[in-house]
């Protein structure tokens, strides 16, 4: 049963949504779609795919977990938006997935505050499985996985108040965060910890670089979370994700030399 | 199965998700009168919160009853915790909700009062931030002290009687506009493209398969 009204609607190519950027964004789905599988495939068959840079920020998670255990503190890692259904939670995990696996592997005590229910389950099952793959199941410690409030300043206390009790030596600030990043930043400057953050949150990125000791902005973060997997064949998600970013700086460029020219035309493409 | 099932079902899910984004027929679909398909879908994700506000709930319940029962540091304040959240729970919930004036009370009265305390702390630590960030090392550091200058001068009324809007250059406030609307502008335009890739690379991985942490564990 369609909607009458929908029908007669203005649609695009006689099905599309009549919104801005649909067709363009359509085949730039399928163009980065089709460049992933590529790479993936080039992995796989061992051929060579291209570098991706370093990224500071990531080794420096080694560093700080080394650093918590040489200390005898504990490390803290956390995300305040953290809907299930969010890719900044799937990249969170994978940040959690990595330090959860330094924690166990150097007996470390690990401390997970979380805004959100049902993502603190999985962030509980990960560290929970990291204990268990290090051979230290009964180190694992489920109070040490926290909900907090999904309030946004009732989390930012709750954490707040944790890293000045529990002086973590390691801060990992990793995921999307408003205004409450500054004030844990803060917090984990005043105990002293190493504070590593990574966040796709412009807004706050001024606040992360100026209170920790590194941070990887923007994309660095999504990178950085395939990074770590050390697999060719998730590089190559990372490396089709370069090479798109190149076409669009190209892209810009034919852009502004067009408008400049007088012509619309890659404008309205995008925008189609 | 135990991994093949979610794993289906995500790629089903992501795909669903994109084709109600693209197709118009199917974002419209009705499947009886005034409801549609897409709502209906999007339901089911207020149905998971629900179930896991119970899973918060029993989590706080474990985490501070442990701290009660080992008589740990500050244990007295986990009971406090659990006096509020049940207390506050079973005012809503048996004591007329919303319509009560106790209820609205102590979420006029606490609460908001909280919440501004905490917001309003920003301003100290925004202070101790910069301090450690103004400080000059190195070129990148004297470049943002500078243009830090400007655009605080420019903002505010003594900037523009030092260097008033209406002189060259349009004095702090002209050079501040200009920062934010060429450097800065293109600087987050840059930042928002990198993001929008990389976030798509990331669903293109989970949709795939290729990342499979939020079924647990730490392989890939």
């Amino acid at each position: 049963m369609l909607n009458q009204l929908v029908l007669a609607a203005d649609v695009k190519w006689g099905i599309f949504v009549p919104d801005d950027s649909t067709i363009a964004g359509l085949f730039l789905a399928i163009g980065m779609a089709l460049l992933v599988y590529v790479m993936i495939q080039r992995a796989r068959a061992g051929l060579p795919i291209p570098e991706i840079r370093r990224i500071p920020g990531l080794e420096a998670f080694e560093e700080a977990v080394g650093r918590a255990t040489e200390m005898g503190r504990p490390v803290h890692i956390t995300s305040y938006y953290q809907d299930v259904g969010d890719y900044d939670t799937w990249a969170f995990w994978a940040y959690l997935a990595h330090v959860a696996k330094l924690c166990a592997s150097y007996d470390t005590r690990i401390i997970n505050t979380n805004s959100e229910w049902l993502s603190m389950t999985v962030n509980e099952e990960i560290i929970r499985q990291a204990y268990l793959e290090a051979g230290r199941p009964d180190a694992f410690n489920p109070d040490d996985v926290r909900f907090m409030s999904d309030w946004q300043f009732g989390y930012t206390m709750g954490v707040a108040g944790m890293i000045a009790r529990e002086k973590p030596a390691a801060n990992f600030l990793v995921g999307y965060f408003y205004a409450e990043a500054l004030i844990l930043a803060e917090a984990g400057a005043l105990v002293g910890a190493i504070q590593v953050a990574a966040t796709s949150a412009t807004a706050q990125l001024p606040f992360f670089v100026a209170s920790c000791d590194y941070t990887m902005i923007g994309e660095e973060f999504y990178a950085g979370a395939a990074a770590l997997s050390k697999e060719p064949v998730i590089y190559g998600s990372v490396v089709s994700q370069d090479i798109t970013r190149v076409v669009f700086v190209i892209l810009c460029i034919i852009g502004a030399l067009l408008n400049t020219a007088g012509s619309s035309l890659l404008v309205d493409m995008l925008k189609f | 199965m135990k991994r093949e099932v979610p794993l289906a079902l995500t790629f089903l899910m992501t795909l669903l998700r994109f084709l109600f984004e693209m197709i118009n027929p199917l974002l419209n679909y009705e499947i009886s009168e005034g409801v549609m398909l897409f709502s209906r879908i999007s339901f089911s994700v207020t149905f998971m919160y629900c179930m896991g506000l119970f899973m918060g709930l029993i989590n706080l319940t474990r985490v501070h009853g442990n701290t009660i029962k080992r008589r740990r540091e500050h244990w007295i304040y986990s009971v406090w915790l659990l006096i509020v959240l049940y207390g506050y729970a079973i005012l809503g919930l048996f004591f007329g909700g919303l319509e009560s004036e106790a209820f609205n009370w102590i979420y006029d009265a606490v609460i908001v009062p909280l919440d501004s305390t905490m917001f309003s702390m920003l301003a100290f630590f925004i202070a101790s931030a910069a301090y450690r960030a103004f400080k000059i090392r190195n070129v990148e550091s004297l470049l943002m002290m500078v243009v830090a200058f400007i655009v605080m001068l420019g903002n505010v009324s003594l900037g523009n009687a030092i260097w008033g809007s209406e002189s060259w250059l349009g004095g702090f406030s002209g050079i501040k506009d200009w920062l934010l609307a060429i450097p800065n502008a293109a600087s987050q335009r840059a930042i928002g493209i990198g993001v929008f890739l990389g976030a798509y690379a990331a669903i293109l991985r989970v949709a795939l398969g290729l990342e499979k942490r939020y079924l647990g564990g730490t392989d890939w």
